[in-house]
């Protein structure tokens, strides 16, 4: 279904619920995905995800189309998952490095990775990126989004954003391969 | 391995079995169950706030018919008894009724009036003067 589609459903009251339901089966996988990479933790992703679709249905009415539905969405979950990246580090008074600690051990414990040791080592690579760069990086390198997708999403300008990416393999193959 | 493209891309983060199945429910679920706050809070503020108002509307009324009551007592008992008497004496023929009349009080000041009449209680001896005074003065 066409996000205009959507967006009809949704805005009439009698559809609402039904429009909703099939905005979330529509963006679900996608969410999730963004959201548990930057998490590690599948609990913690539920967690975050369910908020990202809450705030969605809050705020649905405010949504202009100046911008494309996928990218109103993904604006959403990215600040979902650097407010709770920032609560975590808040609640525990843990700096950086205890969180990437912490989510470097949640690493360990998924069976995805197992016997997997280049990619266990890349994913506690990434973990010791900034949150934003990690950001950046997972939706380059993993979602396939372009730059000026990325730029509208976090509010940064194309050309801070490939520095950013630039570095962020510089410092991983650094990590993984030397 | 000598740079980061010779690294498969792989992505590492599923979700268990069902859990999108699952998913939009449990969100609706959560959405529905913010909902009846709003029902709530308006019922809380009608409690709160309508409902103490309500209360003390009904014990202003009842106050202020008290005090009305309390001003009819305080009328009649500012009458000193010689005034009342001099009254009764200059009215030769002045029928309780027509005294009433000429009065001209009110359905309540006469009741209170007569209520108050009844109510006193003078000693005997007090009585008995006002008798022989009475009949000094050939009422």
């Amino acid at each position: 279904m066409e996000d205009k589609d959507l967006l009809d459903k949704i805005r009439n009251p009698e559809t609402l619920n039904y429009g909703f339901n099939l905005l979330v089966r529509a963006y679900q996988q996608r969410v999730y995905s963004h959201v548990r990479k930057m998490v590690i933790d599948h609990d913690d992703a539920d967690d975050v995800t369910q908020e990202v679709f809450i705030k969605i249905h809050k705020y649905i009415g405010n949504f202009r189309e100046d911008s494309q539905l996928f990218t109103w969405i993904y604006k959403i979950a990215t600040n979902e998952c650097l407010s709770f990246l920032q609560r975590k580090k808040r609640r525990f008074f843990l700096p950086i490095g205890d969180v990437a600690g912490e989510l470097s051990a949640k690493l360990d414990a998924q069976p995805g990775l197992s016997g997997d040791e280049i990619q266990l080592k890349l994913q506690k690579a990434l973990l010791q990126l900034p949150d934003k760069q990690r950001l950046v990086f997972n939706m380059k390198y993993y979602e396939d989004l372009t730059y000026e997708q990325i730029a509208e999403i976090t509010n940064t300008s194309v050309g801070a954003l490939k520095a950013s990416y630039h570095h962020a393999v510089k410092k991983i193959e650094e990590f993984v391969i030397h | 391995m000598k740079n980061f493209e010779d690294i498969p891309k792989k992505d590492l983060f599923g979700a268990p079995e069902g859990y999108f199945d699952a998913l939009s429910g449990r969100i609706s679920a959560r959405i529905e169950q913010a909902k009846p706050r709003e029902v709530k809070t308006a019922f809380r503020y009608t409690l709160q706030y309508v409902l103490p108002l309500i209360i003390i509307a009904v014990a202003g009324v009842l106050w202020f018919t008290k005090q009305e009551v309390k001003e009819t007592e305080s009328l009649l008992a500012s009458i000193e008894t010689e005034e009342l008497l001099s009254y009764l004496a200059e009215a030769d023929d002045l029928s309780y009724e027509e005294f009433i009349n000429e009065m001209n009080p009110t359905t309540e000041e006469a009741e209170a009036l007569e209520e108050a009449v009844f109510e006193l209680q003078w000693a005997d001896e007090s009585m008995n003067d006002l008798l022989e005074e009475l009949d000094n003065q050939n009422l």
